[in-house]
Formats: C-alpha cells, structure tokens, sequence
C-alpha cells in the first residue's frame, strides 16, 4: 500500500511540476507573431463564396486559401477558434467575412485583438463612400476596425395587394401602425403585421425607438434601461398588438414563419425581407409586395438595422501579406463585381447602391412600385440610430432565451421585461461591463 | 511439476517471484494506464492548477475562480437543468435496459435474438445522423409524427422547447434511444454469464420466469447495473452536446449555458476566462468522483471481478 502511494505520488508530482510551468509559460502572452508573406488565407461562409471566386479572377497573382466557416447567426464557435489561435500565437486568417454583426465587438476586444485598424490603410475615399450610419458599426472608438458587407436597414415591408383590395393607407409612424394592426385583427382576422419570436426582434422594433439595452456610456461600462421610455413605449404598442392577435411569435428563419409569411399584411423588416424571406421561404407570389419608408415615433426619426455582414482583416499581417489582404476587403465591399453584379443584399457602400436598386429592385419584375422601394431603402440607410453598439454580450441572443420562451408560454412583454433586463445585466457583468441602470 | 510452479518454489526469492507475476499484469494495464494519464490524470491536474491561476494577471488566484463560478448566475440553475434530467432519465434508463435485456434473456431462440437486433439499431446509428434525426422528429412542421406534436398544441419547435420540462423530456428521450442499444449488449453479457446450472437448479426448484428474473438474475447482475448507473451517471452530468446542437437548432431558445458543463465552455471560448472554466470543471470532477465511488462501494461493482 506504502509502494503505491508512493508510486502515485512519484508519478504525479513531476506533472505539477512540469504543468505550473507549463501554465506559467502559457500566460505570458504569446508573441505577436506578423506574417508578411504567403497564401491570403480568407474564412467566409458559404454565401460569400462568390465574392472571393470574383476576386481571385480580378487578381489573378494572388493566391488565395479560402476555408469555408458555418457562421450562422449567432454561432459562438467562432470565438473559441479565436481564443486557441491567441494561445497558440498562430492559426488567424488573413480576413474573415462574418454575418453575426456582435461578432466585431470580441474581434477588436484586448483580448483577443485580431481585427486590424484600417483607418489609415484604406483610402478616405472609399471610406467617404459609406453613409455615416452605414458603417457605424465598424467605427470603435473613433477607429475604422471593419467594412460593412451590405445595408440591413429597416423599412416597412407590405402587401400592396391586399392593402389595395381593403383600401388600407401605408402607415408612417408607428401609432398608425398599431392603429392598423387592430383595425386588421377586427376586419381580417388570421392575418399577421410582424413576427417577435427571432433573434432579430429587438433590432427591428426596439433599436429605432432609441432603447437602451446595452448603451456604451464609458470605457466597458453599458447602460442597461428597459424601463427608459424610449422601450416601454414599444412594449406597449407589441402588447396590445399580440393580444390583438396580429404578431406572431415564430421566428423569421423557422419553418413556423412560413405559414405565417403568406398571411402578412404588413412588417418592418430590414432591406433583404424582400429577396430573402417574400421571395424566399415565404412564397408569396410576385406582383404582391411592396415597401416604403420606415416607421418611425413622432420626434424620433430613426430606424433599426438587421445585420448586415463584416469584413475583417487581421492586426497579425504585414508586408505583401497585408497589401493583399487590403485589395481583397476593398474589393469585395466595394467593388460593384461584387457588389452588383453577385450580391443579393443591399450594399453598405454608398456608390453601389444605384446599379445594385436597378438590377435587383427596378429590373427584377417581383416587386410593386420599385421607384417607391428604391427611395424608401435610400432613406433608411440614412436613419439608422448610431446610438446602439455591438456588445460582447448580445440583446438579441438573451430576447431569444430570455423572451420567446415566455412569449411562446402565452405571458406578454410586459411579464417578462423585468426578466429580461435583470438577465441582461448578468450577461453585461459575466462579459466584464461595469453596468448601470 | 506444474503444480509446484504454481504454487511457486521456496527457492525462488520472494519478490522475484512477484515480478515475474505482474509481467503480464503490466502488460495488460501499461496501455490502459498511459491513455488514463495522458486523457484523464493529466487534464484533471492542469484543469486544478489552472482553476487557481488568474487569468487576467497569470498569478496565484487562491479560490477567486471558484468564488466567480459559484456566484454566477447561471450556476445553480444549470446544475438544477442536469439534477432534473438525471431524475427523469436515469431511472428511465436502468429499468428500460435492465428490463429489455430480462425480455431478451428469457426470450431465446430466433424471436430474441430479431428483438435485440431492432432494440440495437438506434445504437448502430452514428451519433451526428442521429441528432439529425431528432432535429427532424422534434419539428412539428417537418415531423413524420407531426400529428402527434399537434395533437399535444405544439406548432413549432420553439414552442416545443420553450416549456423546460419538455426540454427534460426531450432530451432523456435522445440519451435513451441513443444509449440503450450499446448498453442492452452489455446488460445481456452479464445475464449470459450466469451458468446454466445456476438457472437449471432454481428451475427445478419452481421457479417461473418472473421469479428467476427478479430472484435469481437481478441480484447476480448487479455489479453490471451498478456501471450501468455509474457511466450513464457521469454522462449525463457531463452533458455537453445534446443542449449545445438543440439549442444551435431552435435558434438559440434554449440556455447556451443550460448545463454546468456548457458554462464552463462559455468561460473558456466565450469570456476567456480559463481559470473559471477550470474551477468550475474541478467542481464537476469532485461531485462525480464522490457519486462514483459510492456507487461502486454500494453495488460491489469491483468486488467480484
């Protein structure tokens, strides 16, 4: 018994040993290692797979190493990868292409501090070519740190057919909206005017109306106030619409949505609603869908936003390496091959907008009264509310485990708000935000 | 001659003749044990070293990480997500295996052995075809049993999973389809190594099947349904995966942090905070260190080997 105690001892000892010095080498941070040359290595999901097969053919002497990423919205996995190529000191690709917009927020964090400060690297001019609200997301800190993909602003999406067979007038702001949703619920019942069950919901109706759900108010410290007027105003409006029966709580990209889609009179809804969800899973037939200006509350004329992807390139690049890295993000979201010509969402680079509302608004025969849809996507880009950041921890995944759920168990927003600022701050202060309510 | 080697020579010096012994003993362990350091000691080391550590400043941490894990929010709750599965699953486990191997047991010739070939095929299944396959059972809009799910009201896989006692259910449903089949096999070894005679006797004396299952069979397995319990224990505690693809697949409607072992995750890859993700996994350890083993000392799992 003596002999095996001692034995056990004699063999785990030296693994101590050699682990606390193992970790101890392992805290010190890794070198930053730059590469200067070399394949560009380039990580892009599976939509964006066009974009760089466009550009190895515009530059056809850089070689290129694309690996294709699952970046679902929302995918957390991403990060992880991020962390272990910190501590090993190498592993990073040369520019990545991400839809999950939080996503720049642990990429320029000094923790992981991947993303490269491109202020100074790409040209004023074509940095002059974003509408100030559309690339706003990438400005952190005063720094260029991305190139928005494509413009997700909301505007207010509607059956043009079946508000011309009810004699319904297109609201503007959002009273009216209410008002009509409940004249809809009274004159047509089983018709629906939005979904809330997503984790896009707080960005398409909470976002405009100026709510502070994680509000950059210092260094790392948020401003978390669901009671602030600017969120009850619209919890109150969704209430009384859910009770009506007129909102639905399936989420946009589940298959519930698409039963729910045939029967929607009206939504706000970002700039790919169209392409994406009418003429996509929802099915509804061209010559139907129209949209207009966004929805906004009296005094407060700002909309919301949906997404609308990043390019990054890496802070562990220099030289060619770099050189190249730079063509390939200009490129992509600038260039229009590959803005007009191949993207089928809204590009977020001013100059692209025309050709890009020509070939996919105005020639594309599925919609009704393009010129309208045009000025109305034109406008919206313009009144994004700059005032919502990116944040480590992320409003619309916490409305997802927080709110659908409750929604889904038949209780209503107000029910579940005290819920969801309290699970707000935890998230805030797991992440490291100091947080004030 | 033989017998005398056997019973060993008083020639032979004592510890010589120990090592010639555990020649093959060392043999057969050396591999087992090197895996064990290298996948389970040595892991288990770093994670305890690591847990003390922190991570922001790389010096001696003492107990803050553990403190940070205890407080969080997230922490009672997951444990309560993987007690109440454990309750549900666990005993739906041992008697749905124990009970299906007696069947199969007692059922011998061609009829047994079809009905153990179709208790196996969900095992046979690789594991990520058969997430796939729950994916498409769990939605009701896609389901070949959507009339069940309509007729329990549910209309979409969000509302299916947004009650926590049907994501229990759920997923006690998945362990046991995945389980069941690998340890029905194992649960009928033992059965088989019940000598004939043992049976035969027992027959003789008036025994019926009910009896010589309950009487005869159960209490000569239970060193099986004591490792039974014991893996299906520490799987279950464990659970990572099953929560972590449910929720990526209902659009994040369930907790990313919904069991302990997710929480840790979230500390590591998400926050990046590897002390507190250490801490918490040395929580685990201990709590499933200190259930094994009473476990093995109540059912005499090792006695008898």
């Amino acid at each position: 018994m003596k002999f095996k105690l001692a034995a056990l001892l004699a063999m785990i000892l030296p693994l101590i040993l050699v682990l606390t010095g193992g970790t101890s080498l392992a805290k010190t941070k890794p070198a930053v290692t730059t590469q200067s040359s070399g394949p560009l290595v380039l990580w892009v999901d599976a939509p964006r797979v066009s974009a760089v097969k466009a550009f190895e053919k515009a530059y056809p002497n850089i070689k290129v190493k694309m690996n294709i990423i699952n970046d679902n919205i929302g995918n957390d996995a991403l990060e992880g990868k991020f962390q272990l190529f910190n501590e090993a000191g190498s592993g990073w690709p040369d520019a990545i292409f991400t839809v999950t917009n939080s996503d720049i927020s642990w990429m320029t964090s000094t923790k992981i501090h991947y993303a490269a400060n491109l202020t100074n690297l790409v040209p004023k001019k074509i940095l002059n070519g974003y509408a100030p609200a559309a690339n706003a997301a990438c400005h952190i800190d005063g720094k260029v740190m991305c190139l928005r993909n494509d413009d997700a602003a909301d505007v207010l999406w509607y059956n043009a057919k079946l508000f011309k067979e009810w004699g319904y007038k297109v609201p503007k702001t959002w009273p009216q909206y209410e008002a009509l949703g409940l004249k809809i619920a009274k004159q047509h019942p089983g018709y629906y005017v939005g979904l809330i069950g997503d984790d896009y919901t707080f960005d398409r109706y909470f976002w405009g109306s100026g709510c502070p759900a994680n509000s950059l108010v210092g260094p790392n410290t948020v401003k978390i106030d669901l009671q602030s007027p600017n969120c009850t105003r619209m919890v109150n409006l969704l209430d009384t619409l859910l009770k009506a029966k007129v909102l639905s709580t399936a989420g946009l990209f589940s298959t519930a949505s698409n039963a729910v889609g045939k029967k929607l009179v009206m939504t706000p809804g970002a700039t790919w609603y169209g392409e994406f969800e009418f003429n996509g899973p929802w099915k509804v037939p061209a010559g139907e869908i129209s949209a207009s200006s966004p929805l906004v509350w009296p005094g407060f004329p700002y909309t919301g936003d949906e997404g609308g992807g990043m390019w990054v390139m890496s802070s562990h690049i220099s030289g060619t390496l770099r050189q190249d890295a730079l063509k390939f993000i200009e490129f992509v979201a600038t260039n229009p091959k590959n803005q007009v010509n191949l993207v089928p969402t809204f590009p977020a680079y001013g100059p692209d907008e025309q050709g890009w509302l020509q070939k996919n608004v105005v020639d594309s025969h599925y919609f009704v009264d393009p010129q309208q849809i045009v000025k109305a996507f034109k406008q919206a880009v313009k009144m994004v509310w700059t005032g919502h950041p990116y944040t480590e921890f992320d409003p619309d995944g916490i409305w997802d485990t927080t709110v659908v759920p409750a929604l889904e168990q038949g209780k209503n927003l107000k029910q579940v708000w005290p819920t969801y600022q309290r699970e707000l701050v935890d998230y805030a202060q797991l992440y490291g935000y100091s947080v004030k309510q | 001659m033989a017998a005398s080697v056997i019973a060993g020579s008083p020639r032979v010096p004592k510890r010589k003749r120990a090592l010639t012994h555990s020649a093959p003993a060392v043999v057969l362990v050396g591999p087992f044990l090197l895996v064990l350091v290298v996948a389970g000691a040595l892991p288990a080391v770093y994670a305890l070293v690591e847990s003390l550590i922190s991570s922001t400043t790389g010096g001696f941490a003492g107990l803050s990480n553990y403190l940070t894990v205890i407080t969080n929010f997230r922490f009672l709750p997951s444990f309560g997500d993987v007690g109440l599965l454990l309750l549900v699953w666990l005993p739906i486990m041992v008697v749905g295996v124990v009970g299906l191997a007696l069947l199969v047991d007692a059922s011998r010739g061609r009829f047994g052995k079809t009905m153990l070939f179709v208790y196996y095929i969900p095992a046979a299944l690789a594991g990520i075809t058969n997430f796939m396959l729950w994916l498409l059972i769990l939605d009701p809009n896609v389901s070949p049993i959507a009339f069940f799910w309509k007729a329990l009201g549910q209309t979409s896989i969000d509302g299916l999973l947004s009650s926590p006692i049907n994501v229990i259910w759920i997923l006690a449903a998945m362990l046991f389809y995945e389980g069941s089949g690998s340890w029905l096999l194992i649960v009928l070894g033992g059965l088989h190594s019940i000598s004939d005679e043992v049976i035969e006797a027992a027959e003789i004396d008036g025994c019926n099947q009910w009896r010589l299952a309950w009487r005869i069979k159960l209490p000569m397995i239970a060193p099986w349904i004591g490792y039974l319990v014991l893996m299906n224990f520490a799987y279950g505690f464990q659970i990572f995966l099953e929560p972590q693809l449910l929720a990526a697949a209902a659009q994040g409607i369930l907790s990313p942090q919904w069991s302990p072992n997710q929480l840790s995750y979230t500390y590591a890859y998400s926050v990046g905070n590897t002390g507190a993700a250490a801490a918490l996994s040395v929580i685990l350890l201990i709590i499933t260190l200190g259930l094994g083993v009473l476990i093995v000392t109540k059912t005499g799992l090792l006695e008898r080997s």
